[in-house]
């Protein structure tokens, strides 16, 4: 018997549908229920097998393969059932039984231990607690992260805040530093090479920044300021001094030397305090210095000019001085050569008219007397003048006879006084001359200013009363002399009832400018 | 030694003005022993004379004023000395105070003025 037989015609017999002897309805029972059956058992392993192909994940899928693998087998039976009802194939339908067999006893023998494991598995309650629990953690952890970041976007906000600030501050820096109308300079303390300077500082030395950045800031001094400028820095350097301000020149480009004001501090680091920065504020004071320096040639100048002036105020004070002595010395010669000349005359009238111009010549004389010891050599005042010519007129004449001057303060001048005193010399000689026959009396000379601007002056006698010139007589020499100087000094004069002889005479006040 | 109280010497180099004290002089019955125009012939004058009084101008002749006669005079023969003077500088005046004079008169003078001198020192 072959194979082919044994498989599908082992024994020779009929097929499965002679037993139910062809029953047309248990027939097609028998072919509706194994066929829905085998549709069954083939669909039924399909669904597992998509679901377990779709969850790579699940746990013990072997288990479902298994599943797979019997009821595929199951179904091959039922499906094979059918055909034997008409062909008498059991030996392929015993192996498909046998196999399937095979399949469902290892299912079953392998499912049992699994039971307490697939048990151990977690419902879909527990894996719903589980996951509400999961969710609730995760909520937390959420907020936890939802704060945390907001904690970090505020620090990176605060640090973004602090980077802007800090820019800002950089960048007012920069302004303030390389915008400012100063020159500004920063040097390295331990060898004084410039880091940094602005325009205007290399604008007024007339250079570019960059082309003074690295040069040694001393090479811009001027050479006779050098050392007492580096003295005075290393001072403020090694803390003797607190800041470094000094007025100095810088030299230019082009050589020339401009005067600056330098104010100049140190920084020093925090940690180690040691210098670190130079900072330097310099200022452009050259038209400060030139106008300065003007000024004190200006005012040398001055000095000068008023040394000058009163040297020659003081050359015009000797002058004076000296011309005034030696109109002294002239009317003092004058004076002596009238003494002589009157001793050698023998005319008692001619001796007398002498007598009386030696009084006019030393009036003339205390003029000058008083004007070289006043303080201006131009005015004095009157009083000590005509006390001075009071006593010089009443030498000689009789000793009971007094002459009495009271003048209130006046300061006169040469054209002034020169006039006043002729007419006082007049006025009192006449008086002692002819008032007093009995050698007995008094000669009073007073001088007062009005309220108008005037002053009188008033030569009175308590003497005989007997006016100077006698009518059938031409008028003396001292009276028309008297008259003549009151008209030139646009005054008025009179004569005015009293116990003797009084002239009153009024005249405008000396104007003193 | 003695001076000669009837002497005196007349220091001025003003001719004119020696003639007027002069006169001033003679008038009140004194000796004019000499008239000088320069320190030195004052000084020499009044060394050979021995005047009791000396009538001084401060301005002369040559280097040396009357001041420095005076001191001169002053210290050799001992002449009491009368300062007549134009000047009324307060250098001259402060010089001739230093020198202890017997009186000071400011020129113009006046013959009542100097009579006056010579009599109170004379009297002295």
């Amino acid at each position: 018997m072959t194979l082919t037989d044994w498989l599908f015609n082992p024994t020779g017999l009929t097929p499965h549908g002679f037993c139910l002897s062809w029953a047309p309805g248990l027939i097609a029972l028998h072919v509706i229920s194994d066929a829905v059956i085998a549709l069954s058992y083939f669909s039924i392993p399909l669904a597992i097998a998509s679901f377990v192909r779709k969850r790579p994940d699940l746990e013990y899928g072997w288990v479902a393969q298994l599943f797979v693998g019997f009821i595929v087998a199951c179904g091959a039976t039922h499906a094979w059932s059918i055909l034997t009802l008409w062909s008498p194939a059991y030996g392929v339908e015993g192996i498909l039984k046998a196999v399937t067999a095979i399949l469902s006893v290892a299912t079953a023998v392998l499912l049992w231990p699994l039971i307490p494991k697939l048990a151990a598995l977690p419902s879909a309650a527990q894996l719903q607690a589980d996951n509400c629990e999961l969710d609730r953690r995760v909520a937390e952890r959420t907020m936890a992260l939802e704060e945390a970041n907001a904690r970090l976007v505020e620090t990176m906000r605060a640090r973004d805040e602090a980077d802007a600030a800090l820019a800002s501050a950089e960048a007012q820096f920069r302004a303030s530093f390389e915008a400012a109308a100063v020159g500004k300079v920063q040097t390295d303390p331990s060898d004084a090479r410039i880091i940094r300077v602005n325009k205007a500082f290399a604008d007024m030395l007339g250079y570019r920044p960059e082309e003074l950045i690295g040069r040694c800031g001393w090479e811009l001094t001027a050479a006779d300021d050098l050392d007492a400028d580096r003295e005075a820095y290393q001072e403020v350097l090694e803390g003797r001094a607190p800041a470094y301000v000094r007025e100095k020149r810088y030299v230019t480009r082009s050589g020339a030397l401009i005067w600056g004001r330098v104010s100049a501090t140190i920084v020093h680091a925090p940690a180690t305090g040691q210098p670190v920065l130079t900072v330097a504020v310099v200022e452009d004071i050259d038209e400060q210095h030139i106008a300065r320096a003007a000024l004190v040639r200006a005012k040398q100048e001055l000095e000068e000019l008023v040394a000058q002036r009163t040297a020659a105020l003081a050359q015009r004070d000797l002058l004076l001085r000296e011309v005034y002595h030696r109109v002294k010395n002239n009317l003092q010669i004058v004076d002596g050569m009238l003494l002589m000349q009157s001793r050698k005359l023998d005319d008692p009238d001619a001796v007398a008219a002498l007598g009386a111009m030696r009084k006019r010549v030393f009036a003339l004389g205390l003029v000058h007397h008083q004007l070289m010891g006043s303080a201006d050599l131009r005015t004095f005042d009157v009083g000590a003048f005509l006390a001075d010519l009071a006593q010089q007129l009443q030498a000689g004449g009789a000793q009971d006879v007094t002459l009495v001057v009271d003048a209130a303060p006046l300061q006169v001048d040469l054209d002034f006084a020169v006039p006043l005193g002729l007419l006082v010399t007049e006025l009192a000689t006449n008086a002692l001359k002819h008032a007093f026959p009995t050698g007995r009396g008094q000669v009073t000379v007073t001088l007062a200013p009005t309220d108008d601007d005037h002053v009188v002056l008033r030569v009175a006698d308590n003497g005989v009363g007997i006016l100077a010139t006698p009518p059938e007589r031409k008028p003396s020499l001292g009276l028309t002399i008297v008259h003549g100087l009151v008209q030139q000094m646009r005054g008025r004069i009179a004569p005015i009832e009293g116990d003797g002889v009084c002239w009153e005479a009024r005249l405008p006040a000396p104007r003193i400018t | 030694m003695t001076l000669h109280r009837d002497r005196v010497l007349i220091v001025d180099d003003e001719f004119i003005i020696t003639e007027t004290l002069r006169i001033y002089v003679e008038d009140m019955g004194l000796q004019v022993c000499g008239i000088a125009g320069t320190a030195d012939e004052a000084v020499a004058l009044a060394v050979a004379e021995r005047p009791y009084l000396v009538l001084m101008d401060v301005r002369l002749f040559g280097e040396r004023d009357g001041v420095d006669a005076s001191i001169a005079i002053h210290e050799h023969v001992g002449s009491r000395v009368i300062f007549i003077t134009g000047s009324r500088e307060p250098a001259t005046m402060q010089r001739i105070q230093c020198d202890h004079p017997a009186a000071v008169l400011f020129k113009p003078i006046a013959d009542g003025q100097l009579k006056a001198a010579i009599t109170r020192i004379l009297a002295e």
